[in-house]
């Protein structure tokens, strides 16, 4: 017997989940390309870039395809917004901190060495996927 | 919160997605509401008290008496 078609809202979130799906696994593979270590094809990364630019777009435009679909994206967009906040803020107070207690260990001057502007992007964007799937697997809390 | 709205389902005989469309849901978000991922909006509760003609309390069960 052949499958129901879909309807526009089942079409909708189907799309959403792909998005989801393809989006962090370019995501994965453009992050890992900056990983010591770990060797990622220039032409893999160059072809994750779009496939994540074009899968956030249609996650986006997705994102209220269902209550509850708009509930994971909200569990991913909240967690990514107090991610960068606290990259932003927390994070060179917590490397000072740190500074602080090697300096006085060991006598030898620290200066501030985390590229903060370069974190925070990759930051927001993996608490984003993370949260995702939290909410997939745990619940939309 | 917990909630009957698997055995209403099994009761009617219906499926996962055929519950779904009768809620203008998607299959995944009555999968959620059943196995307490998702705590459905208001209308949504609605929708589904309506659907099986009983008051939300009787689907619903929030742990206070």
């Amino acid at each position: 017997m052949p499958d129901k078609p879909l309807t526009p809202r089942e079409k909708s979130v189907r799309r959403h989940n792909i998005s989801t799906v393809l989006s962090a696994a370019a995501f994965a593979v453009y992050a890992a390309g900056v990983l010591p270590g770990v060797t990622v094809p220039s032409a893999a990364r160059l072809i994750a870039l779009p496939i994540l630019f074009v899968g956030v777009i249609v996650m986006y435009r997705t994102r209220n395809a269902d209550e509850y679909i708009a509930a994971i994206w909200r569990s991913g967009t909240s967690v990514a917004f107090v991610a960068t906040v606290a990259v932003m803020f927390f994070a060179p107070a917590l490397e000072g901190f740190i500074d602080g207690i090697t300096e006085s260990l060991t006598e030898q001057p620290t200066g501030p060495d985390l590229p903060y502007a370069e974190l925070l992007a990759p930051v927001a964007i993996a608490s984003f996927y993370i949260a995702n799937l939290w909410a997939r697997l745990r619940g939309t809390y | 919160m917990n909630n009957r709205l698997k055995v209403l389902r099994a009761m009617n005989d219906w499926s996962q997605a055929e519950l779904a469309a009768q809620l203008d849901v998607s299959r995944q978000a009555v999968n959620a509401i059943e196995t307490g991922k998702h705590d459905p909006s208001l209308p949504l509760a609605f929708r589904i008290a309506r659907l099986f003609n009983m008051p939300i309390e009787e689907i619903f069960d929030d742990g206070h008496e």
